[in-house]
């Protein structure tokens, strides 16, 4: 079910904005809206307090950000976050500074561990040039006041070296040399040497050309090859050691203060969520009021938790309010799980039926009716079990695990009433019966099933269609919507008089009955509403993909047992018809997933499901208060 | 002869089925796609208008079924 909300006024002495701003942050149970003054007060009495200025916040912020990237991840320690956030704005600042030194440490580290990373991987870059080089000459030939380097560059960009060479020695006036070696994995170097006078006109035009520059340090331009390689291992280990020492610096400081720095990120994000949150107060001249809602049951919370000093006043909110209103459901554990599946196209409206429920309970059983195997339905469960266990912190986890579970045991349930065990190797095996439904034989009888299934829900769907208008006090849509549930009902009985099952006397009274509602119908929807009609035809036909699906599956299960009787070998008749089941199962949980979502979507919500506003999102803190609602409607 | 054109009419009904709802979900799809990269939160209309054609296979598939079976 959805909760039910107060429409609230917390008014209070102007000066007392932050103090009770604090306590709702606290409290985080208040749905903060923008105040609007009552209607005859204007503008001269209540006006917005500007926001404060957050700008040196968010700036901090970034700050920490900064550090807390070089520190690496941490996980908020729930106390220290506690002390931090009780702290006064001076305090607070005071905390922030004891922190620059820490901040200028990293950074400084930081710098380090990347200059020492940079100067690893040009020195890698130069073995591996010298490498390419040694094949051809013993030395790099640098004359005296020349300096040299190199362009690494795809094969595919060979042709360029002719532009190259013809640009570099317009600018060094024909002063320069140029060496093109095979690297291997499919790139070249371009090693160039040119009057060392001309590196930074070089160096511009191979940025510009968007070409990375590798320069050759002076003190190794001369050196022979054989004597340069191990002259640049060396180099390479300085740098890994240099990057290691910073790491591990930086991981010391990791350990004495990210714990810190991550409880003032959250500390600090909070102001700046109060600091905003100014802004969408009412103030006069004295009183100070901020709007909002509230679950119905926390409203004595609320007001304990602001005090004597600060009146909460709860009143009925008008129809526009209505229209407004925060959305948050309210269901036991297990429906929970498929809240967001139920609100995925849309929330419902404030005050409307909650289609929780009913998608809790129909699709599981459509996802068995159409998988129904009880050797899949097995290993899926064992599947989803493992699954469980070796991602339990997985967020998703709490929606998947009971959403899944149902299923899986919808799709055992079905597979014992259809008799099916890995399709009919059950029956050749164990002897396995059907108790309810032969689905290789049956076909006509599951059609018949799903359509029915669809009748049932389509006709559902209307009845509540007509709660929930008369719930939301749309009596038009009452009338609409009982008249198209009659008009359906007196149609099927219409049917069932064409096809000889019904007495004519009560396809007579039906097709009276079908007018009338048809007429209902367009008095209360106008044209489209006999169109709709139309429409309801076409939903409860389209339950008939529950037998189509299902079909599919069971035929998919029996070629795999076909398939893996052909080969004369045991081994490779049971890999064949392994995959084949294996495939049928992913192939059969993803249509039945979709589908049996698409029927919820498109069939059956659109009939009573009313689109809603916003979703309920209390002014709270990231971190657990230790408040009556704790951020939580529920 | 009749077994065959009866065979012949069941794959007709599936295959015009899935080629009609495979041409109306690739407009979909692609435009689909283009709306939730500007829009993310239309993700869930766009899964709804992608379903809505499938219908006309799954109604094909009825037919094919009724033409073999009946």
């Amino acid at each position: 079910m959805l909760i039910r909300m107060l429409r609230i006024d917390v008014i209070a002495p102007r000066r007392q904005l932050q103090p009770v701003l604090r306590t709702l942050h606290q409290a985080g149970i208040v749905h903060l809206v923008p105040f609007e003054p009552p209607t005859g007060s204007g503008a001269s009495v209540f006006e917005h307090p500007s926001s404060l200025d957050t700008s040196a916040a968010k700036h901090k912020l970034d700050w920490l950000g900064e550090l807390a990237a070089w520190l690496g991840p941490a996980e908020v320690r729930p106390l220290l976050a506690a002390e931090l956030w009780a702290l006064d704005p001076h305090d607070l600042e005071e905390r922030l500074a004891a922190i620059t030194p820490v901040h200028d440490l990293a950074r400084g580290l930081a710098t380090e561990r990347a200059l020492a990373q940079d100067e690893q991987r040009g020195f890698e870059r130069l073995r591996e040039l010298a490498e390419g080089l040694r094949r051809t000459m013993d030395r790099l030939p640098v004359p005296p006041g020349y300096a040299v380097g190199a362009v690494i560059l795809p094969p595919r960009a060979r042709v360029a070296v002719d532009a190259l060479d013809n640009e570099i020695t317009g600018l060094t006036m024909g002063r320069c040399g140029l060496e093109v070696c095979d690297l291997g994995s499919n790139r070249v170097a371009v090693v160039l040497v040119f009057p060392a006078r001309h590196t930074d006109d070089l160096q511009r035009l191979l940025g510009a050309r968007q070409l990375d520059w590798y320069p050759v340090p002076e003190g190794l331009a001369r050196v022979p090859f054989d004597d340069l390689m191990p002259m640049l291992a060396q180099e390479v280990e300085r740098c890994r050691a240099r990057t290691d020492r910073a790491q591990a610096e930086l991981a010391a400081l990791a350990v004495q203060h990210a714990a810190t720095v991550a409880a003032l990120q959250l500390v600090l994000s909070d102001r700046v969520g109060e600091a905003q949150a100014v802004g969408e107060a009412g103030a006069s001249d004295h009183l100070v009021v901020l709007s909002g809602w509230v679950p119905e049951r926390h409203l004595p919370a609320l007001r304990s938790a602001l005090g004597p000093g600060v009146a909460v006043a709860g009143r009925k909110p008008t129809d526009v309010e209505l229209e407004r209103a925060p959305v948050a459901f309210d269901n036991g554990r297990l429906i929970r799980a498929f809240e967001p599946l139920a609100s995925f196209v849309s929330l419902p409206r404030y005050g409307s039926l909650d289609p929780t429920p009913a998608l809790a309970l129909t699709f599981p059983l459509f996802f068995g009716l159409m998988v129904g195997d009880a050797g899949y339905g097995l290993l899926l469960l064992a599947l989803i079990v493992w699954a469980r266990r070796r991602w339990r912190g997985w967020r998703f986890m709490p929606v998947f695990w009971p959403v899944a579970f149902l299923a899986t045991v919808a799709t055992i349930g079905f597979g014992i009433l259809y008799g099916e065990w890995f399709g009919d190797t059950g029956r050749a095996v164990i002897g396995l019966r059907p108790l309810w439904l032969d689905r290789q034989e049956s076909i006509q009888s599951l059609l018949l099933l799903a359509i029915g299934i669809g009748i049932a829900q389509v006709g559902l769907g209307l009845a509540l269609g007509a709660v929930n208008a008369a719930r939301l006090g749309h009596r038009r849509n009452v009338v609409a919507r009982l008249a198209q549930l009659a008009s359906m009902a007196a149609g099927l009985v219409v049917l069932g008089w064409m096809a000889a099952m019904v007495a004519p006397a009560a396809g007579y009274a039906a097709l009276v009955v079908l007018g009338i509602g048809l007429v209902i119908v367009a008095a209360t929807l106008g044209i489209a509403g006999p169109l709709e009609m139309i429409t309801i035809a076409g939903n409860v036909l389209s339950y008939s993909r529950l037998m189509a699906i299902g079909v599919a599956s069971v035929m998919l299960a029996l070629v795999a047992n076909r398939l893996g009787a052909l080969p004369g070998n045991l081994l490779l008749g049971l890999a064949v018809a392994a995959g084949l089941h294996l495939l049928n199962i992913a192939l059969g949980t993803f249509d039945a997933t979709v589908q049996g979502l698409r029927l919820h979507y498109v069939e059956f919500f659109p009939k009573f499901v009313e689109p809603g506003h916003v979703r309920y999102a209390p002014f709270a803190s990231a971190l657990d208060l230790a408040s009556p609602g704790a951020g939580s409607p529920g | 002869m009749d077994e065959g054109i009866r065979y012949l009419a069941a794959a007709l009904a599936v295959g015009l089925g899935a080629v009609g709802t495979g041409w109306a979900q690739s407009r979909i799809g692609a435009a689909g796609a283009g709306s939730i990269a500007e829009k993310p939160e239309l993700t869930g209309t766009i899964v709804v208008l992608l379903a809505i054609p499938e219908t006309m296979v799954i109604l094909g598939f009825v037919i094919a079924a009724v033409i073999i079976f009946h």
